[in-house]
């Protein structure tokens, strides 16, 4: 993972040095620096520490071998709950998207205790839309209930 | 001197005002409780709370930011001392004397002294911020691009060298920022860079979703992986009407030097850029047990090995707000973060700031004071009730940690591409704390990177496009001999060690 991460580095440096080589004037017309040199600077540094610890990360992985850990599973599914909450967000509206999180993060996590985690879930969504919606007036999305405002 | 004194006095009758007295009192306790939180440090909860500030005045907004910067100080400390679970970075070195008080069943004394030397360093440092903050402000009047430049450079680069586990996943950190800094329009030349035909991309990417998601996010997924939520809440009860709760006379007589020596170097270390409260307090730690006469407790419960700590990183913590004001040049990530915030509110920090908005400035200073007094009474009066909290289990606080991640980073300005930013970036931040890069130079680079790269250029046009201007004048000419020392120093350090590990192999 350690070596993958490093990998995955290497690639952003490598797409945004090249973007910035494609679409950007490294001097403009009037001859003075443009918009792209201190973004190409700064990718080329990123290549040259990125490949080094790249290799770095590639001997250390190979010394001490790979091992996935069994709590990848729940960082990989508090991150599609992440994103869950995200994709519903501007269709729910905040207040139905904040109950299903934590209901759903709770039915996932909290397991046994229905009734506690139900009881949790509604009053955490209403006071967050409380406190940010009519105390703080935010503007948080509305989406299906819009029609209720 | 009747300046400051003045200066002093209007700021602290500022900070007496009743609404700022109030933010005052829910900053340093939502700072106590953010620092309870493991992982959870000053940065992950001002980025979090920023959006709540958005519709107060700056005085009164930055007056709450500050509240939870140093009062995470306070409660990180909390947990160092009682579960041997340090709350953020710069309360690692309270565990090694502080837990072993609490096995030995001074929990109580622990938990004071520690109050009483945050209480002395942050109070040390907010007297020496009025001394230095100020001079250093009409110092650094005279700077130019390449003195600027070369600050950022150099505080980006000590906590590259400082932080994380080399000084190249320190550099890539940073330089992850400074190419998320350079994406919305070149302000030189007007062009779109990065932006993807986004209009919601053309400003910039903002440094709150990125601070929250680095901090926030990461951390939160950090403690996942280590399993936090899966852990039973640690129950602990501590009484104030017990008299073992207080400590000795001896405990103050043996540390009496020890506060001072501690808020001294936590001070020294907070002013200088990207080195902080965390570098301050191991150092604090290192310094009082060799100057100790009797070392063979240290480790074992001295009360000299928590004192020296926590008064060293409260004083780095009031020693970091001195770049920050005169310079406009934050020294941590939690420092990165309360810039982000003035620069929302349309201040810029920096030599002209402490001129032209003294109230602000003084104001800042007066509610620390305020703010120090508060939460010394607070941890010694109200721990009981804040130790309550560590009742409450991880897995039901992680519901309320993402909430207030999304809801606050889409009440900025109902974006999003901010949200998904947020997750991004809480990933990136996921994998730089498990592997060992350094978020914090990250945020730094980012909220840096636009005026870094303006300074860059800016001095590359005054001096022909030679790099010469960055050794011709004076104090660059001091600065860049500052950042060659900490490469050379870094490569001598990385040496040592590969012969070392070369030795242990054969």
């Amino acid at each position: 993972m350690r070596f993958l991460f490093s990998m995955a580095l290497l690639a952003f440096a490598l797409s945004y040095t090249g973007f910035a080589l494609y679409s950007l004037d490294l001097i403009d017309r009037a001859d003075r620096l443009g918009p792209g040199f201190f973004p190409v600077i700064v990718g080329v540094l990123l290549i040259a520490t990125t490949a080094a610890n790249g290799i770095r990360e590639y001997r250390r992985q190979r010394e001490a071998g790979t091992a996935l850990q069994a709590l990848w599973r729940d960082v990989a599914e508090m991150t599609g709950l992440i994103a869950l909450f995200l994709v519903l967000l501007p269709y729910a509206g905040s207040l139905l998207t904040i109950f299903a999180f934590s209901g759903l993060y709770l039915y996932r996590f909290n397991r046994g205790r229905a009734v506690f985690n139900a009881l949790y879930a509604v009053a955490f969504s209403t006071a967050v839309y409380l406190l940010f919606e009519v105390v703080l007036r935010a503007g948080l999305p509305q989406g299906v209930l819009a029609p209720l405002y | 001197m009747e300046d400051l004194f003045a200066n002093l006095a209007s700021g602290l009758a500022l900070a007496l005002s009743l609404e700022n007295l109030v933010f005052l009192v829910v900053g340093v306790s939502v700072g106590m409780l953010v620092g309870l939180f493991p992982g959870f440090g000053p940065a992950a909860g001002i980025a979090i709370l920023i959006p709540m500030t958005l519709g107060l005045d700056p005085t009164t907004g930055i007056i709450l930011l500050a509240g939870i910067y140093y009062g995470a100080m306070y409660g990180g400390t909390i947990t160092s001392i009682l579960i041997n679970t340090p709350g953020e970075s710069a309360t690692v070195a309270s565990t090694l004397d502080g837990y072993p008080l609490t096995q030995a069943g001074r929990a109580g004394p622990a938990l004071v002294m520690q109050a009483v030397a945050s209480f002395v360093g942050g109070a040390v440092g907010v007297v020496l911020i009025c001394a230095f903050a100020p001079a250093l402000s009409n110092f650094a009047a005279s700077f130019g691009p390449s003195e600027y430049f070369l600050i950022v450079f150099l505080g980006l680069l000590l906590l590259a060298t400082l932080m994380g586990d080399s000084l190249l996943k320190g550099i890539i950190s940073a330089l992850l920022g400074f190419a998320i800094s350079t994406v919305g329009v070149d302000v030189i030349s007007g062009a779109q860079r990065f932006t993807f035909g986004s209009p919601e991309l053309i400003d910039g990417i903002y440094f709150v979703p990125v601070a929250i998601g680095l901090f926030g996010i990461g951390e939160l997924l950090n403690c996942i992986y280590t399993g936090e939520h899966t852990r039973p809440a640690k129950r602990i009860s501590v009484t104030v009407f017990s008299r073992a709760f207080w400590p000795r006379a001896g405990d103050f007589r043996i540390s009496r030097f020890t506060f001072a020596r501690g808020s001294l170097i936590g001070f020294i270390a907070g002013v200088l850029p990207g080195s902080g409260a965390t570098i301050g307090s191991i150092l604090a730690y290192s310094v009082e047990k060799r100057v100790a006469r009797d070392s063979g407790e240290f480790g074992k419960g001295d009360i000299r090995g928590l004192v020296a700590p926590e008064a060293a990183n409260n004083a780095a913590s009031a020693g970091a707000m001195v770049p920050l004001i005169s310079l406009g040049i934050p020294g941590s990530g939690a420092t990165a973060v309360l810039l982000g915030a003035l620069l929302m509110w349309g201040l810029q920090p920096g030599p002209m700031l402490i001129v032209e908005k003294p109230d602000f400035v003084w104001g800042l200073i007066g509610s620390m004071y305020l703010g120090n007094l508060m939460l010394v009474l607070m941890s010694v009066v109200a721990i009981p009730l804040f130790i309550k909290f560590l009742d409450v289990p991880y897995r039901l606080v992680v519901p309320v940690i993402v909430t207030l991640c999304i809801v606050g980073t889409f009440a900025l300005h109902s974006s999003m591409i901010e949200t998904w930013i947020l997750l991004a970036t809480g990933l990136l931040g996921f994998g730089m704390k498990r592997f060992g890069y350094s978020p914090a130079a990250t945020v730094l680079a980012v909220v840096l990177g636009g005026m870094a790269e303006n300074a860059f250029l800016q001095s590359l046009l005054i001096g022909d496009g030679s790099l010469r201007i960055f050794i011709t004048r004076p104090i660059s000419l001091a600065l860049t001999a500052a950042a060659v020392s900490i490469f050379v120093a870094a490569a001598v350090v990385r040496l040592r060690a590969l012969r070392l590990e070369a030795k242990a192999s054969r």
